[in-house]
């Protein structure tokens, strides 16, 4: 077990190594000059001279990847290009709310899905299947910004129920948190717990059809008992693995519901970035994002080991 | 050959046994010949501007509205079912075609060979596959053939998976040892025996995965980084509307219902397709 | 209603819903069993035998439905297929009364639960003890199975167990509840014959002890010959003959079972017996006739067997039921006319004094890797000090239990894998050292007969593909019509009719896979086959006919054949000579005759002494030796001789020497210290 957590972390580290190389390479690659990106094109000689020499532009690349690397490990990304601070600044006020809506709407997606993937399974062909493995299918087609604009559109601008926009920390004021928080978490869970469901059901079904389930039957257990003891531990396995992969879509999906709703979120920090070409900017974002998703990827493999005895031995 | 048309036979009752296959896959053609008829389909030019009708709602002359600047929205909804197509097929050409290759040589030769693609896929499943694709466009820009590359790089890791999964499993079957002590070459071995064997859940995962990259397509230029203006796309087409929610609200939320009805189309036709190959991969016993 | 029988089953059927058809997988099938006793239900796959068991627990699922018939259990009122298969009633019938042990140990048992758990569980429902006792109940049912550190494995997983060792902790499981009737389902075919025949008889000690009454479900006649008390032959979803054990041997009366009995080599075979195949294949279940299932296939069929109706059992001695129509005096003369026909004779084998292989003093490990850096730590000693020849013409028998190193040496010779040392000499050039390029003249000269007949061949090509590829690969053929002609030849030669070339692998029986298998084997006209297990997975009235297939082609065309297999009846009926193998070394080679007569390792003695003889008779007379504990896995091969921890009979020399191989002349070799003088 130890070992394994062992290595599945020096997997890790290598991965991000990768990306970090592939970012850098990538972002070195945006045709367009930095300096003029920052300063404008109107830019004095001398004045070029100096912030070229500053972002050590002079030096060939793998210095540069070095230098952007140590930094980067120190949570210095460099300067903004469009908000003219330090990028780590700009992003470490957006990062919580980004998190917290993505991990708002895992905490609400994972047991909802597992509870309809497990009730679809158990009455497979019954009407309660039916209708529920219909609203997963519908649901997990629908692009999400769409959804946000169809509620916006209700619950905002027809109704007046809920605000249109923003961002409020609850602890700023609570009602109004609330009420932001309701549509963006509705639209960004409703994938999840779509998805959650078909994989719950599917490998349910799987497992349902194995012969230690056949075994559990000819013990004479209780159906109860069979579904939630002796299949529901089996099926959780290759549920738990997407469990990650989950956060990762949850994360990309909060850019559209960021930008539907004018949360000043991760998302839509990188939307920006990307069109103005801020690049600190978004080697930052996609860094973190990929470090995110890393973690939580790690995070799901240590409990995939934990429930599944045939990995904590191995 | 009497059993190869017996078999296709067999593959296309067994596609069409449930009807909500064969209503998906009428959809689906409907889309397709909307795309390709588009000119003749389409009441007006996309790129017309009638300022006069800016914003209009549904009207006599212009069906779904027009738009801000006056473009019949139901020219451009027609016209940008050949953008949301084009990009989802040639994006799962791309992610098949590379993925499919990758996914063999690391499974078949293994080694060194098999660590560098391994961790390459590890790497690029590492960033949600949105990130990855607008890090991309920030790179090589957009525009429908950059843009079909792009997804079908950033979807790619899941064939390269499947392929390698695929190869491992077939490398140890008996009639791969059998080819191979016949004196079949690695090539030949890959492609004659290996590659058929493997093709129907890559073949499933296509069509299931047409759908979502119409779906990316449409939130990269739902954010302003996918198709952009003036070419008619559903994405951006919900983007430009979303101002405009008030007075057209048919303007932003028509592209999204297409986008839906297609998507959810081609996703029962994939899953119906990867019924009728595979009874047992089914959600059902 | 009065029960005179534990258990009772009447007139069962079950239909299984496929492409819309109903297919009747049992169809009419009536037994009984009483307190204590021990029966045989033997058929063929697909003869119904399991469907029936199921049917009786109600543990069919969809597709599947049980369509009539009536189970009776006593204790408990009336039909029991009247109560729901979730019942209060049938939950206390399956498990409390009837437990049921099934085939596949490796995915029986719950793997993300203790066996203790799992044990305990059963223990707590049927007996309702508390959770305490149930433990202590559950370590000694397992100390009972002879699961060593019962009480520390209580807390183990199903993974950290063997095939063999899970299959104990199913019996523990199964008997842990009192039932009054134990079904062990194919139990032990998957396992090793040693650790079958130590688990069949603890599991004939236990019912006996504890007065359960056993059913032995399994397709193998000398298992039911061995363990049974009374007997029933399924054949295509119905009950053909039953009897008590010794008279169904003695005189079978249903002609499924006299031709079945004649079908199967047997260990006290002479080496000249005939095999006489069961001509044709079972019924498919869906298209089954109304007439005897058997009929196709009959030796005795008259032409009133089709125009009446399935016949029922009749009674034909006491207690000996058989299902055929024919009258005793129809049945004696059609098998005077079947004797007098003329018997194919057994072909002559032409052993050249030349040698084909001669294989010396080859290894082959694996390394074994781990950690961060997937560093090497170690090695998997597959085969060591292997020495043998064949010469052209013969062929050799190549036996011995799972892990003993008979595939890495097969796969040695073909050159799938370079041996770290040692030579193999083909044909008179060592092959041993040659590279991927240099070895691809020699890969025409041998070939490789698999044991799987799916997974063989190209599910994607078709048959004419598989078989001429050799043709095309090495340039065998000039153009395209002798290729054709070639191809069709090849399907003659191996009793395939060429109108079927064009058809893909699975519209194929297993049969007609395994020829087509053997078609590209010869394609090339080689010296050498190997054949690998070439007929385990076959059904028993298939066997026959590949055993003797095998068998001509050797004399026509002057093939010499090593024959890998677990089966030693089977090898015997083959072979020329024997090479006996224990964890990757070879412990005896003998002759055939002399093998089976003299043996003289105690591992050969051991392995002969449990493979059962399909006779009673025979069986009960038969003298054992006993063998402990199950095949080590290779990695953790004893030091010295690597059977010296299971051996009766080992020293203190064995514990640190390995034995070499010595001959003791006419050709007996064996590597055991008791035969150094």
């Amino acid at each position: 077990m130890g070992s394994y957590v062992l290595r599945r972390i020096w997997q890790m580290v290598l991965i991000l190594f990768l990306i970090s190389i592939a970012i850098f390479l990538l972002m070195s690659l945006l045709p367009g000059d930095p300096v003029y990106a920052m300063l404008g094109e109107e830019v004095s000689q001398a004045e070029y001279q100096r912030v070229y020499m500053e972002l050590g532009l002079d030096k060939p690349l793998i210095v540069r990847y070095f230098n952007w690397l140590l930094g980067a490990l120190h949570g210095n990304f460099g300067q903004s290009i469009q908000f003219h601070k330090a990028t780590m600044d700009v992003i470490k006020e957006r990062i919580p709310i980004t998190l917290v809506l993505s991990s708002l709407a895992f905490l609400i997606s994972i047991p909802l899905g597992i509870f309809f993937g497990v009730i679809t399974a158990v009455f497979r062909g019954k009407k309660v299947d039916t209708v529920v493995t219909f609203l997963a299918n519908l649901t997990a087609c629908l692009p999400q910004f769409w959804v946000g604009l169809l509620m916006m559109y209700i619950f905002s601008l027809k109704l007046g129920w809920l605000p249109s926009y923003g961002f409020t920390w609850i602890w700023d004021d609570f009602t109004t948190g609330l009420r932001q928080l309701v549509m963006p978490l509705f639209c960004l869970s409703l994938g999840g717990i779509a998805s959650v469901t078909r994989q719950t059901r599917s490998s349910m079904l799987e497992v349902i059809r194995q012969d230690y389930v056949r075994t559990a039957f000819s013990k004479g257990l209780t159906e109860k008992k069979i579904v939630f003891v002796h299949a529901l531990k089996n099926a959780l396995i290759p549920v738990i693995t997407i469990l990650g992969m989950r956060l990762g879509t949850l994360i990309a999906g909060s850019m559209f519901v960021e930008s539907v709703f004018s949360i000043p979120g991760m998302g839509s920090l990188l939307v920006k970035a990307i069109t103005s070409k801020d690049i600190p900017v978004v080697q930052a974002c996609v860094l973190i994002i990929a470090l995110v998703s890393c973690v939580i990827n790690l995070i799901t493999d240590i409990l995939y080991a934990v429930v599944d005895p045939r990995i904590r031995l191995e | 050959m009497f059993g190869n048309k017996n078999r296709n036979g067999k593959f296309i009752a067994a596609l069409f046994s449930r009807r909500i296959v064969l209503v998906a896959f009428i959809i689906v053609v409907l889309f397709v010949l909307v795309a390709f008829f588009a000119p003749l389909l389409a009441p007006y030019d996309p790129d017309y501007a009638d300022f006069a009708a800016s914003l209009s709602g549904p009207t006599k002359e212009h069906w779904l509205g027009a738009d801000s600047y006056g473009r019949d929205v139901l020219s451009r909804i027609i016209y940008g079912t050949r953008v949301s197509l084009i990009v989802g097929l040639l994006a799962v050409c791309v992610a098949c075609a590379i993925g499919t290759v990758l996914g063999m040589i690391a499974g078949y030769f293994g080694g060194v060979v098999d660590d560098i693609i391994t961790r390459f896929t590890e790497m690029l499943r590492a960033i949600p596959q949105v990130v990855l694709a607008m890090a991309l466009t920030a790179v090589f820009g957009s525009g429908i053939r950059n843009l079909a590359i792009i997804l079908g790089i950033s979807s790619m890791a899941g064939y390269i998976r499947m392929m390698r999964g695929q190869v491992l499993t077939i490398k140890q079957t008996d009639y791969i040892m059998a080819g191979k002590l016949q004196g079949n070459r690695d090539f030949r071995l890959m492609f004659h025996h290996i590659l058929p064997n493997s093709i129907s859940p890559i073949i499933v995962m296509m069509t299931q995965q047409v759908g979502s990259t119409i779906l990316a397509e449409a939130g990269l230029s739902f954010l302003g980084l996918g198709i952009s203006a003036p070419t008619a796309s559903w994405g951006s087409m919900v983007s430009e509307g979303r101002m405009f929610l008030l007075q057209n609200p048919v303007f932003a939320l028509s592209p999204g219902i297409c986008v839906a009805v297609l998507v959810i189309s081609l996703n029962v036709f994939g899953d119906g397709i990867r019924d009728a190959l595979d009874p047992r991969l089914r959600g059902e016993l | 209603m009065h029960n005179k029988h534990l258990w009772e089953i009447r007139n069962i059927q079950t239909c299984f819903r496929t492409d819309g058809k109903n297919v009747k997988a049992v169809d009419g099938v009536s037994m009984y069993l009483d307190r204590g006793e021990i029966i045989g239900i033997v058929g063929e796959s697909g003869s119904g035998k399991s469907v029936t068991m199921m049917s009786m627990l109600q543990l069919i699922s969809s597709p599947g439905k049980i369509t009539g018939g009536e189970v009776y259990l006593d204790g408990f009122e009336g039909n029991m297929l009247d109560y729901g298969p979730h019942s209060e009633e049938m939950r206390t019938m399956r498990g409390g009364r009837v437990s049921m042990i099934f085939q596949e140990p490796m995915t029986s048992l719950n793997p993300v639960l203790t066996i203790g758990y799992q044990i305990q569980e059963n223990i707590m429902l049927h007996l309702h003890l508390s959770k305490e006792d149930a433990r202590t109940r559950t370590i000694e049912m397992m100390k009972m199975v002879n699961i060593p550190d019962a009480e520390e494995r209580f807390d183990y997983y199903p993974q950290q167990f063997s095939g063999g060792m899970r299959q104990r902790i199913m019996i523990a499981m199964a008997m842990s509840s009192q039932p009054d009737i134990l079904v062990a389902d194919e139990a032990t075919t998957a396992l090793d014959v040693t650790t079958q025949a130590q688990l069949l008889e603890m599991m004939r000690d236990i019912a006996k002890k504890t007065g359960t009454a056993v059913i032995i479900v399994t397709h193998n006649l000398g298992v039911v010959a061995r363990f049974a008390e009374r007997i029933y032959v399924m054949y295509a979803g119905s009950v053909v003959e039953t009897a008590e054990s010794r008279a169904l041997f003695k005189s079978p009366e249903h002609p499924y079972t006299r031709a079945l009995l004649r079908a199967i080599p047997r260990l006290d075979d002479p080496k000249d017996r005939v095999l006489i195949p069961i001509d044709g294949l079972p019924p498919n279940p869906a298209t089954r006739p109304d007439y005897c299932p058997f009929y196709d296939r009959c030796e005795y069929r008259m032409d009133s067997c089709k125009t009446q109706k399935k016949p029922v059992l009749n009674e034909v001695g006491p207690g000996h039921f058989s299902a055929c129509l024919l009258s005793e005096e129809e049945k004696a003369r059609k098998a005077r006319m079947i004797a007098s026909k003329e018997q194919r004779k057994a072909p002559e084998s032409h052993i050249l004094e030349e040698s084909c292989l001669q294989v010396e003093n080859v290894r082959k490990y694996f390394p074994v890797y781990r950690g961060l850096l997937r560093k090497k730590i170690g090695e998997v000693k597959a085969i060591e000090d292997i020495t043998f020849h064949a010469r052209k013409g013969e062929t050799l028998g190549i036996v011995g239990e799972s892990g003993c190193g008979k595939t890495t040496l097969a796969r040695c010779i073909m050159r799938v894998y370079k041996p770290e040392e040692g030579h193999i000499e083909f044909s008179g050039t060592d092959i041993s050292r040659l590279s991927e390029r240099q070895m691809l003249p020699y890969r025409p000269r041998m070939a490789m007969i698999f044991q799987d007949p799916f997974s063989s061949l190209d599910p994607r090509q078709t048959a004419e593909s598989i078989v001429g590829e050799s043709l095309k690969l090495h340039h065998l053929v000039k153009n395209r019509e002798e290729y054709d002609q070639r191809v069709d030849e090849l399907f003659r030669i191996v009793g395939l009719d060429p109108e079927l070339k064009f058809r893909v692998p699975h519209e194929f029986s297993g049969g007609q896979r395994q020829r087509i298998g053997i078609a590209r084997a010869l394609s090339t006209r080689p010296d050498l086959i190997i054949c690998d297990e070439p007929i385990s997975a076959l059904d028993v009235s298939i066997q026959a006919q590949i055993i003797n297939l095998l068998e001509d082609l050797q004399s026509r065309l002057g093939l010499t054949y090593l024959f890998i297999a677990h089966d030693l009846a089977v090898v015997k009926h083959i072979s020329d000579r024997i090479l006996v193998m224990y964890l990757g070394r070879i412990v005896e080679i003998a002759p055939c005759e002399e093998l089976y007569e003299h043996a003289l390792h105690p591992y050969t003695k051991a392995l002969l002494g449990a493979v059962p003889v399909a006779d009673p008779e025979i069986e009960h007379a038969r003298e054992r030796v006993p063998i402990y504990g199950e095949v080590p896995s290779l990695s953790r091969r004893p030091s010295g001789c690597p059977f010296h921890d299971r051996c009766p009979q080992a020293s203190d020399r064995c514990r640190k020497e390995v034995p070499a191989l010595k001959n003791l002349g006419n050709g007996h070799e064996v590597a055991c210290f008791l035969y150094e003088a």
